[in-house]
């Protein structure tokens, strides 16, 4: 990889080029975020106040600020605006000559667009690539008044909406392009930003956008002839289809059912040749809310549902009944396949199971699916040069769908569904016959889950295609196999790979990767097993979650047995696997990523460093449940807090133990890797990388470097200076204060002195010097002090039984 | 015994914390600032024959630690041989000092004593920089000696049942009273107007230095209404009533006096403006520590002779409204009395030096208003309460 992208220019700061600026400014690049010169300041004082001396650059500046409040957050931490320098088109287009990569997301008008590439082809070093982020326009005719030097450097970045938190990137290659900047540019951003990179030819709203839209438009169809309700609609197409929650309906409003008929539009305008040209047109009720201002979450939430308060004053959603025109109490309609359904895990069993079925909801699955399929086929040479790969992945992608058309038709059976289309007399493609294997090996087997697709079928061309394996994918597996054989040790709970070079990989794979007896068994041998024959361990995974925390029914279990001994060893031999992966004579590097809470954030405390992902949702979140970190968690805080104190000198450990007690007493979750480190639950030696998908080899080269370098054990904490009795107290009188300002439960207080206890070192005089050990036996004390309380019982009875924590 | 006689009692304007005027002043220069005035309205006086200097710091830590009267003598450029005591009654410390300085000198001990007090809120916070919990406090059962202001607050407006409503109209008739004041110029004579500088970052690792004079005080609000008062969220209580906007203001100020002898005033031939009748402290329950004038104020009046109808003016620190009112119902007071031209709510309450800034604009306020007796109240953390009785002298 040649490209040094190390400043960057967006042009254009509306909502999408602020958010596109701050992923960047995320990503630690420098970022120039310029728009439209503005004449006079803003007239708003307040307004006027943020802007001060800048005012030529208000909108560039108002549009930072205005990250601040967008939601879902754009930003991963409000420290990362200091990388975004606003500016504007006219004093500041200069900086461009010292940027590396220009995105253009200027309006989509094809006269404006033209002037500002002009403008960028003016000011520019000769060979950084420019792309322009346009989601419909031809590149062919944006960049038609310029050279073929600048068609060589010219191409589209796609970035999906909200750029921070969706994968997709679709890249429109211009015919003229150096297909090596592209490739490069491509590879940039993977490891850089995170994204999924999609290549789409240069027709009409891309890839993920042609099909994703199109899949709406069709339930819009069948939801009429099937009569069926919004909110039936969104029953079907969420959870069920293996989509997310928002469904159809949902996702409009948040969308904005304005935005969501432009883009349909533009390809019945467009699209002349479309097969299915007049679905494109919106319905009538549709048209009716947007001549109404009725857009969705924009318009005060009117839109497909309206938000309302009954006759007690509790908030309701409605829904829109378009046949007359009101909104009305949401009634989705019930199927008779629906409980079976939810019982099934497996998407493609389950949406098998359902096309067993002929009532309308399953009749409105099958015909959606169908037509949603064939479109795909159809359109498959047309927008993605025959690669199936590239459509299913864009819808992933883009519109978080678990399987794409294509891996769907597959592994529904491609013949079944082939003969069921033809029944129905769908048009298709003249290449789709029966026989036809989209992906080798098929999805949803075992060989997919170790390799992936390895080949594809070029539809129109008839032909496989290989596809190689990413460098950074490992396919760790999900569950314990005996397929692969990397595998070195496994049981139910976890396994350890041999990911090669010498590193090892340690790998959970319970239901939701929460710690129980097998993950603690294992982690103990493959210690031993690492220290033999391995340099380093990489503690990291493939699923969703890195760990949703300790497995709460052991627990509780043995509490409703009274075996509180039990209990003890069970957190003894936690607390002693921590201990041996942070004093192990390797090095270790754990990937926390999605949710990483409690005991699994008191695992992927305990290696020697991190690399986050940008998404991480981190905490150590047992007061919740009645309890306090015990496997190290409380320690490692505390031990953390002295460091920092003990760096100066006479310098008090209070105001650290604090950020600690906070942490741990408020069970705070992070929003994002940086703020897991910023708000000091990761230490200095922990490192953010937004490219989830290339965490692990990451940490693998990590491991590697460290090894290389002569890695050295920490050192044992021995004679630890602690602030004692006085320390709990001071805690104890802020919680005293809290539970009167009825900020926190009495119960909260009670269990909060017991997180301020291990922290401040237990009851002792202040200044008392105790080792690590005694910090650890003092957690194991709280613990089972706690495990005792009635209160903490039914906190973790509630939690099982909800999900949600109990205030009691 | 002898008199005690009021002379010069002077205030820097309040500024209000963190982001005020006075928020980088050392409240040690703040005195000092304040003690040179007063000995410059006294030229006939001899500095060497002052006895002393008792300054009220409520967090005497920080830049207000090391004894910070002495430093304000000191750097008020009094003859060393003037020494100086720091005296730590919470809020009501400025009080205090005059009062400590009064019994001395009536009781022949001393001459003339600078007493007030000073507080820089930006610079030492409430509770100091260290706060350390107390065991036999907190698993003695006393837990609620440590019960936050706030919250003392929320128990009195329940217990002596003060409206969320009449919080908030208390809060804007003190805005209302102190703006007007402003506006008219009437606490022109009692301040003395302090230099301030700021030192920010310049151009190439310069420092600018923005000098300016403050002398008016920054806390009222003329715009605020009852309905924005009424739609603040409670500060301290899921559910309360004491909101930021019916509590005192943090502030930074200082306010100081002379104190002397009948033999001072004739040596000096001085014209003071008072004589220091009464004072007294009271205990209360901490939970409740706002309703400590209702205990302090009968027992200075007793002490000095006199009843509540002999009183024409009252300055009664509103740390809150909710123990304001209280106070005022319980000892049925004659609203009107009390604070003409606004009080903490408004004008913000620099803690230890609040007692000595209201017996300032007590005694003005009298000279202006041709009054002979008036009373100075302040509610103390912990549960206290203080009054002092004071008679102008036309």
């Amino acid at each position: 990889m040649s490209l040094k992208i190390r400043r960057v220019a967006v042009l254009g700061a509306g909502v999408m080029g602020a958010q596109i600026a701050a992923h960047l400014a995320a990503a630690g690049v420098r970022t120039h975020l310029l728009d439209l010169p503005s004449e006079a300041p803003p007239k708003d004082p307040k307004l006027a106040k943020v802007v001060g001396k800048r005012f030529r650059s208000t909108n560039a500046i108002l549009a930072i600020e205005n990250l601040k409040r967008l939601k879902p957050a754009p930003l991963a931490s409000e420290s990362i605006l200091a990388n975004i320098l606003p500016g504007n088109f006219d004093d500041d287009i200069s900086v461009l000559q010292e940027c590396d990569w220009v995105i253009e997301v200027v309006a989509e008008r094809l006269d404006i667009k033209k002037s500002m590439l002009k403008k960028i082809s003016e000011n520019t070093k000769p060979h950084i690539p420019i792309t322009t982020n346009t989601s419909g326009l031809s590149l062919v005719k944006m960049s038609e008044d310029l050279d073929e030097y600048f068609h060589r450097r010219f191409f589209g970045t796609h970035f999906f909406n909200p750029p921070r938190y969706m994968k997709l990137l679709e890249i429109i290659p211009h015919p003229a392009n150096d297909k090596k900047l592209v490739q490069d540019l491509a590879a940039w951003i993977e490891q850089n930003l995170g994204k999924g990179i999609v290549y789409a030819k240069d027709t009409i709203n891309f890839i993920a956008n042609r099909i994703g839209v199109f899949n709406m438009m069709c339930s819009f169809k069948h939801m009429d002839d099937l009569k069926l309700s919004i909110e039936t609609v969104d029953a079907l197409t969420g959870k069920t289809m293996g989509r997310p929650s928002s469904a159809t309906f949902r996702t409009m409003d948040v969308v904005g059912i304005d935005t969501f008929a432009h883009v349909s539009k533009n390809v019945h305008q467009y699209a002349p040749q479309d097969p299915y040209r007049e679905l494109f047109t919106p319905p009538k009720w549709i048209e009716t809310l947007i001549a109404r201002g009725s857009l969705g979450q924009k318009s005060n939430s009117v839109g497909a549902y309206k938000k309302a308060s009954d006759d007690k004053g509790q908030t309701v959603i409605l829904a829109y009944r378009p046949e007359n025109d009101t909104y009305v109490e949401q009634a989705p309609a019930s199927f008779a396949w629906a409980d079976g359904a939810k019982k099934i895990s497996n998407l493609y069993d389950r949406l098998k199971f359902i096309l067993g079925h002929d009532d309308a909801g399953a009749q409105f699955i099958w015909r959606t699916l169908r037509d949603t399929m064939a479109y795909s086929a159809i359109l498959l040479e047309e927008i993605a040069d025959n690669s199936p790969l590239a459509i299913d992945n864009g819808i992933k992608w883009g519109f978080n769908w678990e399987a794409g058309p294509f891996e769907l038709w597959q592994a529904l059976g491609f013949d079944d569904i082939l003969a069921r289309m033809q029944k129905d007399g769908v048009k298709l493609p003249a290449w789709v016959k029966p026989g036809i294997k989209f992906y080798k090996p098929a999805p949803n087997t075992p060989e997919w889950s170790l390799t992936g697709p390895t080949a594809q079928y070029l539809g129109a061309q008839a032909r496989d295609q290989g596809i190689a394996k990413p460098v950074h994918s490992f396919y760790l597996p999900q569950r314990q196999t005996s397929d692969d054989r990397r595998v070195v040790l496994s049981n139910a709970g976890a396994s350890l790979l041999d990911i090669e070079d010498g590193v090892a990989c340690l790998v959970f794979h319970t239901k939701m990767n929460a710690i129980n007896d097998d993950i603690v068994d294992l982690t103990l041998k493959a210690v031993e097993k690492v220290k033999s024959d391995f340099a380093g361990l990489v503690i990291g995974n493939d699923a969703e979650v890195f760990s949703a925390g300790a497995d709460l029914k052991q627990i509780l279990g043995a509490i409703k047995e009274q075996k509180f001994d039990a209990i003890d060893s069970l957190i003894r031999r936690f607390q002693g696997v921590m201990q041996m992966i942070k004093y192990a004579p390797f090095p270790s590097v754990s990937c926390p990523q999605g949710l990483v809470l409690g005991g699994g954030c008191e695992f992927s405390l305990h290696a020697s460093e991190q690399i986050i992902a940008g998404d991480t949702f981190a905490g150590l979140v047992e007061v919740g449940v009645g309890l306090i970190p015990a496997g190290g968690g409380t320690k490692e805080l505390a031990l953390r807090a002295y460091n920092y104190a003990s760096l100066g000198d006479n310098v008090d450990p209070m105001p650290f133990l604090q950020r600690a007690f906070m942490l741990i007493g408020m069970a705070k979750t992070s929003t994002s890797g940086l703020e897991a480190i910023e708000m000091g639950l990761y230490g200095q030696k922990a490192r953010v990388s937004l490219a989830r998908d290339f965490q692990i080899l990451k940490a693998k080269k990590r491991i590697l470097a460290l090894a290389e370098d002569g890695y050295q054990a920490p050192i044992p904490v021995t004679q630890l200076k602690v602030v004692g009795d006085p320390g709990i107290q001071t805690f104890n009188m802020a919680l005293y204060n809290m539970v009167q300002g009825r900020q926190i439960s009495p119960y909260d207080a009670f269990v909060g002195e017991k997180v301020a206890t291990v922290l401040c070192g237990g009851e002792v005089d202040g200044g008392s010097i105790v080792s690590e050990e005694y910090l650890l036996e003092l957690e194991r004390r709280v613990f089972l002090e706690l495990c005792r309380e009635t209160k903490t019982q039914e906190r973790i009875e509630h939690m099982l039984k909800t999900g949600k924590p109990l205030r009691n | 015994m002898r008199t005690a006689y009021i002379v010069s009692p002077l205030r820097s304007a309040v500024g209000k914390a963190f982001r005020g005027s006075l928020r980088s002043k050392r409240p040690d220069d703040l005195c000092a600032d304040v003690i040179r005035a007063i000995i410059k309205a006294n030229p006939s006086v001899d500095p060497a024959a002052i006895d002393d200097v008792f300054v009220g710091c409520a967090m005497p830590e920080a830049e207000q630690g090391m004894n910070v009267a002495r430093f304000a003598g000191l750097l008020s450029d009094l003859p060393q041989s003037v020494g100086g005591v720091t005296v730590n009654r919470f809020c009501s410390s400025g009080l205090q000092t005059i009062a400590m300085a009064a019994f001395q000198v009536q009781a022949g001990g001393a001459e003339c004593i600078l007493a007030g007090g000073t507080e820089s809120m930006s610079l030492v916070p409430m509770m100091g920089h260290k706060p350390v919990g107390s065991r036999t406090i907190l698993k003695g059962g006393r837990e609620d000696y440590y019960l936050g202001m706030g919250l003392t607050a929320e128990n009195v407006s329940k217990d002596y049942k003060v409206s969320r409503e009449d919080q908030d109209r208390f809060s804007f008739e003190s805005h209302q009273k102190a703006a007007k004041a402003i506006e008219s110029g009437l606490f022109k004579e009692e301040i003395v107007p302090v230099p301030v500088s700021f030192r920010v970052p310049g151009a190439n690792g310069s420092v600018q230095i923005q000098e300016g004079l403050f002398d008016t005080d920054e806390g009222p609000r003329a715009d605020t209404s009852i309905e924005a008062l009424g739609g603040l969220r409670a500060a301290f209580k899921t559910g309360g009533f004491v909101t930021a906007g019916n509590s005192s203001q943090m502030s930074d100020g200082a306010a100081m006096c002379m104190v002397v002898s009948e033999d001072f005033v004739k040596r000096f031939n001085l014209k003071p403006m008072a004589r220091f009748v009464s004072f007294a402290v009271a205990g209360v329950p901490p939970r409740v520590m706002g309703i400590g004038p209702i205990e302090a104020i009968p027992r200075a009046l007793r002490l000095g002779g006199l009843t509540l109808k002999d009183l024409e003016r009252i300055e009664l620190n509103e740390a809150f409204a909710a123990q304001a009112l209280a106070v005022l119902r319980h000892l049925d007071i004659d609203p009107k009395l009390v604070n003409p031209t606004g009080g903490a709510i408004a004008l913000g309450h620099p803690l230890g030096a609040t007692g000595a800034k209201l017996t300032s604009t007590l005694l003005h306020g009298m000279k202006r208003d041709r009054q002979k007796y008036g009373l100075v109240s302040m509610c103390i953390g912990t549960g206290m309460g203080a009054a002092g009785v004071f008679e102008y002298l036309s």
